[in-house]
Parts: C-alpha cells; structure tokens; sequence
C-alpha cells in the first residue's frame, strides 16, 4: 500500500534514507528531494541581477524568494570553468521553487572560464583568490565577495568536479563533500549514498571537515561570516555526464532540504 | 582428454570469463546508466588497478589502465579457463 506523506524538512533526511532508495539510472525521477525541489511553491520573487556588469566577467546572479521565511542559501556553479555538473546544475537550480528562505544562484562564477571551457578564467584558478581575512585577489574573486558580503548566506555550497576516487587515488579528491566545522555532512552523505548503486562501492561519497584556512570560496565564507560552507565534488572517474549532474543535482537537494528550505513529500512503501 | 595449450587459452572456459570480466563494466564506462550488479567484478578490478598504477605512475590519466585492466582481465580468464580444463580431465578420468 502507498501512502502519501508530508514531512518537514527536519525529519525528511532520515526518513528519506531509509525509503529514497534509487539507483543512478532511476533518480532523475524519483528523487524525493529533487522532486520537492522542483515542485515548490511558486515563488514570492525571482530577481536576477548581473554580477560585475560591463566587466568581461558580467554574470547572471538569481535570487528566489520562497513564500516563508528561512536561511539564506548560495549555489556557486562554474568557479572552475570546465565543470560542467555544477554549471548545469546551478541553471537548473535557478528553476527550483523552495518553500522557505532565501536561494541564491551563480551559475557561471567564472564567465571567461565557463565560455573557454577551461578550468581557469583571465587570473587563473578562481578559487585559489580568497585569502582569510584579506582582501580577494582579483577583480573577479572582489565582485563575488562583494556580493557574498551583501547576501550574508547562512549556507554557501559551491559544486565542483574531480578526477579519481578519495583514498584510492593520490592527488585526487574523488566522491566528497567538504565542509566546514558546524556542517550536518555527515547526514546528508548518507542520505547522497542512496543515490550511489550498491554495485560501485567506490563511488561513496564521504564527509570531509575541511577546516585548515586556505584561500577557497566556501573556506572564506565560512570563517569570515560564519556561513555553514560545503564544497562539493562529484569525480569523472567512471561516471558520464549524465551521472555527474545527477549527483551534484541530488547533494543540491538535500543541502536545501537539511537546511529547512524544502518540504520532502515521498512514497512510504508499506 | 588432455588440456592442450591452446584449449586453456582460448576455450569456452577463459572466452566466457574474459567477456563476463570486461563487457559489462566495458558498458558501464561507455553509458553510466548501463552499470549493472554484473559490472561489478571488472569494476573491483579496475579500481584496484589504477589505485596501484596511479600509486606508481601519479601523472597517468586514470584512462591508459584500461590496457592493464584487459591485460589482467585475460590473465585472470586463463587462470578460470585452466582451472576448468583441470577439473574436467579428473572428471573424464574418475569416469573410465
Ligand atoms: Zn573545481
């Protein structure tokens, strides 16, 4: 018997553990938290505005206003330029309808990169140019804090792509979500880990603190205004395109849902 | 019947394994959506594969295993292919 049930976000993860069981193949469909992001309420707003405008690095930001109040959310998408899940991600995620809260969405964080499909834009590699407590480096990297200042997010969580697999592979990241100190990462890998098959064990993502400063995006948000911060990293290492957007769509979701922005309503099978 | 050299390397035994081993992972790679629980040996033997060349070799392309992995793939069938030539030549002879 199917039973239709509405839960608050709060109790949504752990519930959703245990019933949004899905394989890669199938989540596009049935992915309770994507679906409830999709399928919010219509918004009270949706603004978008241009990030550096009449600079070579002019970029679309959106604003969606849910019709109750919650937390302030920042999606950065395109940082480096040639990851292309975060940036097809992110767009999509310029559609989604949030039921409470503030989300805030930068596809293309680095124009240049994102239009020469390279990893780097005019300065080189964008998220190397947020020094702690100085200012960023570049024009580009001082236009985006400028407007992470202007937000104050209470979750800033920038999508990214690897190579290789954590711990299996030197040098590279592989399947993670690094985060800063107050992050409830590890709940939202569990719930990420029903999306991963059974049958590719090493695609698991982990739950990494991140804490040592260094000059990242998410690092400086963290320590300077006190944003709960991720990073995430889905890796090409096995995974098509299709794949990588379906992880980095799935961790988007449950990001919001953990941090009350949506309803998950799901299909309990008794 | 004495297994012949020939029959351990390209018999029924090791040409079945070698397909079991590679096609479905082979398929998994091309589309990530065909991944399937057959995948998962040659999956296993990828993984651990490139861990140790990649541990050896950092600046290689997680890609340039696949020779290694076809290589190793075919070793593992020949094993498999002599291992059931043996138990049939016991078989055959506990029959006369
Ligand atoms: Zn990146």
């Amino acid at each position: 018997m199917n039973r239709r049930t509405v839960l608050g976000a709060a109790g949504s993860l752990a519930v959703g553990t245990i019933t949004v069981a899905t394989a890669v193949v199938r989540s596009r469909s049935d992915d309770a938290f994507v679906s409830a992001a999709r399928n919010g309420p219509p918004a009270d707003d949706v603004v978008t505005e241009q990030l550096l405008p009449d600079t070579v690095h002019e970029t679309p930001i959106y604003t969606i206003e849910a019709p109750a109040d919650g937390a302030t959310v920042m999606v950065f998408g395109g940082v480096h330029g040639d990851e292309y899940n975060g940036i097809e991600v992110s767009h999509e995620v310029t559609e989604w309808r949030p039921n409470a809260g503030t989300l805030v969405v930068v596809p293309e964080t680095d124009r240049v990169a994102v239009e020469n499909e390279r990893r780097e834009g005019v300065d080189g590699d964008l998220n190397r140019h947020f020094p702690i407590d100085e200012e960023p480096t570049t024009e580009l990297a001082r236009g985006i804090w400028d407007a992470v200042e202007r937000y104050d997010p209470d979750v800033v969580l920038d999508l990214h792509r690897s190579l290789g697999i954590f711990d299996l592979h030197q040098r590279y990241v592989g399947q993670a979500l690094f985060h800063s100190a107050d992050a409830p990462a590890k709940e939202i890998v569990a719930s990420l880990n029903d999306v991963v098959p059974w049958y590719m064990p090493a695609h698991r993502f982990v739950a990494e603190p991140s804490t040592h400063p260094s000059p990242l995006l998410f690092k400086k948000a963290a320590h300077e205004l006190g944003s709960t911060a991720y990073l995430f990293e889905t890796t090409s290492f096995m995974l098509d395109q299709e794949a990588k957007n379906t992880f980095t769509r799935a961790a988007t979701a449950r990001v919001l849902a953990r941090h009350g922005m949506l309803e998950v309503s799901m299909e309990v099978e008794r | 019947m004495t297994p012949t050299i020939r029959r351990i390397l390209a018999g029924p035994a090791t040409i079945v394994t070698f397909i079991l081993l590679v096609v479905p992972f082979g398929l998994g790679w091309l589309k990530t959506a065909l991944f399937t629980p057959l995948a998962l040996p040659g999956y296993l033997i990828y993984a651990v594969g490139s861990a140790i060349g990649n541990a050896i070799a950092p600046r290689f392309e997680l890609w340039v295993y696949w020779v290694p992995f076809i290589a190793a793939c075919y070793a593992i069938s020949v094993a498999v292919g002599a291992s059931y030539e043996w138990v049939c030549e016991q078989l055959s002879e506990s029959d006369q």
